[in-house]
């Protein structure tokens, strides 16, 4: 163990467990609207893109200078709970 | 203790941690507590969207042959790339545990997949699921 201000790692974590938690409660109504895709929400958490491939998700956010966790946060949206690494 | 849940839509464990990879500041990243791995793996979605990696660094083409390894799982052979990783793991008491482990980045062909904390890191805890109670906690051992 050690010992540091983990004060801004705490809050850090809430902020993306806050996040996490919306995907968790809004699931449904955006596999309706967008299943088996990655869906991108900015920070007012409206929807602003869709992709079927996380290379094309990468290309037109790089395109927009918009960084992962700051501006923007990805879920992939699906119906498959059977996914096996 | 760290506490962590029960994804409604998964209905599997997970616990974020922070988790740091060379030349990378330490991000939060949810695991799914997989007890079936031996191994830790950060796959494609994860490492683009939270570690932010360039999606080059998910092309098996471009990792050295001795630092891949094909992985053998339920749904047959995935190959993934060995790295040096470095998580910390809050306590709720606000106490910091630190592990190094070399864990597993996976293919861009993994990226429909969460990200699973396998034996390698959860041997350092006392781990408590409950779904009926929805109960995840790893505690000190």
């Amino acid at each position: 163990m050690v010992t540091r201000d983990v004060s801004e790692d705490l809050r850090e974590r809430e902020e993306a467990m806050a996040t996490w938690r919306w995907w968790e409660e809004h699931y449904e109504e955006m596999l309706a609207q967008y299943p088996e895709k990655f869906v991108v929400i900015d920070k007012d958490r409206e929807v602003i893109a869709s992709f079927h491939c996380l290379r094309d998700l990468s290309d037109a956010m790089d395109a927009k200078g918009l960084v992962f966790g700051k501006d923007i946060d990805v879920e992939f949206i699906t119906a498959n709970l059977r996914l096996r690494p | 203790m760290i506490s962590g849940y029960f994804s409604a839509h998964w209905g599997c464990p997970f616990v974020w941690t922070r988790l740091a990879i060379p030349g990378r500041p330490p991000q939060p990243v949810p695991f799914l507590i997989d007890t079936g791995s031996a191994t830790s793996i950060v796959h494609a979605k994860d490492a683009l969207t939270r570690l932010n990696l360039a999606m080059a660094a998910m092309e098996p083409a471009a990792w050295a042959p001795e630092e891949t390894v094909r992985r053998l799982g339920v749904a047959g052979v995935a190959r993934s790339r060995m790295i040096e990783a470095s998580f910390e793991f809050t306590h709720e008491d606000g106490s910091l545990q630190a592990l190094a482990e070399t864990i597993e980045l996976g293919a861009l062909d993994s990226q429909q997949l969460p990200s699973l904390m396998g034996w390698d890191l959860l041997r350092h805890f006392r781990i408590e699921l409950d779904q009926g109670t929805g109960t995840v906690t790893l505690g000190p051992r």
